[in-house]
């Protein structure tokens, strides 16, 4: 109980912090969605996307998140790199992160360095180097190959799983 | 707090300093990390908030910029998931008439505090019913029972079990008195979710909380902080269903035997023979005769009879002959003491022969005596 007040307030206190980015320029929506299996009309089990607040998650579950961006700007934007840290209580699932012309790229040590998963090593409890898992991951980063025109815009996600 | 922690602490707060109000929140942070185990192995807790957003930096104009997005958040919902173990690997024996108990073990392997409740059905013979109980008690000696819920029909329960956590329950009979040697009652134990804190009519059974769920999704519509309960319980070997906050298992052995209490008794029999022997040589049995009873005392079945003993009156018209009395040809005093035999002594009229525990192993026990006709 004392737990989840703190997370609330911390959430809470968040919010106003990310609300003061100005306006114009690259903007991100963040979405969670879960799959789930629907009947159609038809009778068929299709696959649909729900909202993830509305859904059931429990833990091992797994949760899609989207970052669609834009340049709401009138010059183009370079050197354009989205950054998400996976949140706490949450697996990155091997493989997931998809994005259109962009480079992805994988930090175990929260976020001070970024390379593909296979260069990036964690030390051991003894200390020792070892190759990370995508367990590691604490930070996953689309860098766009090409500047984003004004008007430009797209989405990048990763899938992960509720520990 | 180890070293290390307090060292990430401190750099923490240092990065924070300019600012009093995310100090605010690496401390409340802190806090949770506290409180909160450093790994799950039955999942993150329920109600545990899920944040997520993601940055994006770039240069316009020459200009380099950061920008957030939005902040996602879920709920973990609960997850209901039990599995109750039997820990019997073999028949457990019970004497009829006896008390004897079965183990098993409940694990909450949810992630959110639950009751639960057990409940019994006899399987196979349904003669075999127990003299009483079963009663689940919390310990192996039996002395302290599980409370029980008068909303459940006063089923026993195991109180607000923390996620991930175990308990051991001891399910006691007593046999009937009639239960014949080899025959085994068994048991379907069957465990049941409820809500903490409440069970009963006010708190129904997780599985039957259809209207909850609706009310639940409602909820979540209108507050998207409302927790679900979800069904995710596998199934146990005792017939219940994936899903249905329940897990029912059968005792079996290691080749897949069905083992319950299984009765072990000893059945004592008695074969009386006697001749007679006559001053003439003649084996009429006639006046100033003498007759010799031999007693051969044997016990069959695959459990042990606990402290033989034979007491068999002297015949009217008889009277015995002291010093007669042998066990396995073995002489035995007529009085009461340290041997195992008397006359008269124990009970009048009556000789008396303490043969403790048999098997069906032990040899047959020949108890012999002379009488005379009078």
């Amino acid at each position: 109980m004392k737990k989840t007040l703190a997370i609330v307030m911390a959430t809470l206190l968040l919010i106003p912090a990310l609300a003061t980015a100005q306006k114009g320029g690259v903007e991100l929506t963040s979405r969670a969605e879960v799959e789930v299996v629907r009947k159609n009309e038809k009778g068929e089990e299709v696959l649909r996307r729900i909202s993830a607040a509305k859904a059931n998650v429990a833990p091992g579950d797994t949760v899609i998140y989207t970052i669609t961006y834009v340049n709401n700007g009138d010059q183009p934007a370079t050197n354009v790199d989205i950054n998400n840290p996976v949140p706490e209580h949450m697996l990155y699932l091997d493989k997931s992160a998809e994005g259109a012309e962009t480079r992805i790229d994988f930090s175990v040590d929260k976020g001070r360095s970024y390379g593909p998963i296979a260069r990036l090593t964690v030390r051991t409890d003894a200390g020792k180097e070892k190759p990370a898992t995508p367990a590691d991951i604490t930070h996953i980063r689309w860098t766009l190959k090409k500047p984003l025109p004004a008007g430009g815009k797209g989405s990048v996600s990763y899938r992960a799983k509720v520990k | 707090m180890t070293d290390a922690r307090v060292k990430n602490r401190r750099a923490a707060m240092r990065r924070f300093r300019p600012s009093r109000l995310p100090l605010f929140i690496a401390s409340l942070w802190t806090a949770v990390r506290l409180t909160t185990p450093d790994s799950f192995a039955t999942g993150t807790p329920a109600g545990t908030i899920i944040s997520n957003y993601a940055t994006v930096a770039y240069t316009m104009e020459g200009t380099p910029r950061t920008r957030n997005s939005n902040v996602t958040t879920l709920v973990v919902d609960d997850k209901v998931s039990l599995t109750l173990n039997a820990a019997d690997a073999a028949n457990v024996t019970i004497t009829p008439g006896g008390r004897a108990y079965m183990t098993y073990t409940l694990t909450n392997t949810g992630n959110a505090p639950h009751d639960f409740t057990f409940s019994s059905a006899v399987t196979g013979i349904p003669d075999l019913l127990p003299a009483s109980g079963p009663t689940f008690y919390a310990d192996a000696a039996g002395t302290i029972p599980l409370p029980t819920d008068p909303n459940t029909g006063s089923l026993p329960y195991i109180s607000s079990l923390a996620p991930d956590s175990g308990r051991t329950v001891y399910m006691f009979i007593t046999a009937p008195a009639q239960l014949t040697d080899g025959q085994t009652i068994t048991y379907i134990v069957t465990s049941e979710t409820y809500q903490p804190a409440n069970l009963g009519v006010s708190n129904p059974p997780l599985k039957s909380s259809a209207q909850a769920a609706v009310d639940a999704t409602a909820n979540k519509n209108a507050n998207l902080m409302t927790r679900y309960v979800v069904l995710a319980d596998s199934h146990g070997n005792g017939g219940d269903a994936d899903r249905d906050g329940k897990y029912a298992v059968v005792a079996k052995d290691g080749n897949g035997i069905i083992i319950g209490f299984k009765s072990h008794s000893a059945t004592v029999s008695v074969v009386k023979s006697v001749t007679v022997a006559d001053r003439l040589g003649s084996s009429q049995p006639i006046s100033g005769g003498t007759l010799r009873y031999a007693l051969s005392v044997s016990a069959k079945g695959t459990g042990t009879a606990m402290g033989v003993v034979i007491a068999d009156p002297i015949p009217a018209n008889t009277t015995y002959t002291a010093g007669t009395l042998k066990l396995n040809g073995s002489t035995l005093s007529d009085a009461v003491d340290s041997d195992a035999g008397d006359v008269s002594g124990t009970t009048a009229g009556t000789v008396t022969v303490r043969l403790g525990d048999m098997t069906s192993a032990s040899p047959p026990q020949i108890i012999t005596f002379d009488v005379k006709i009078d």
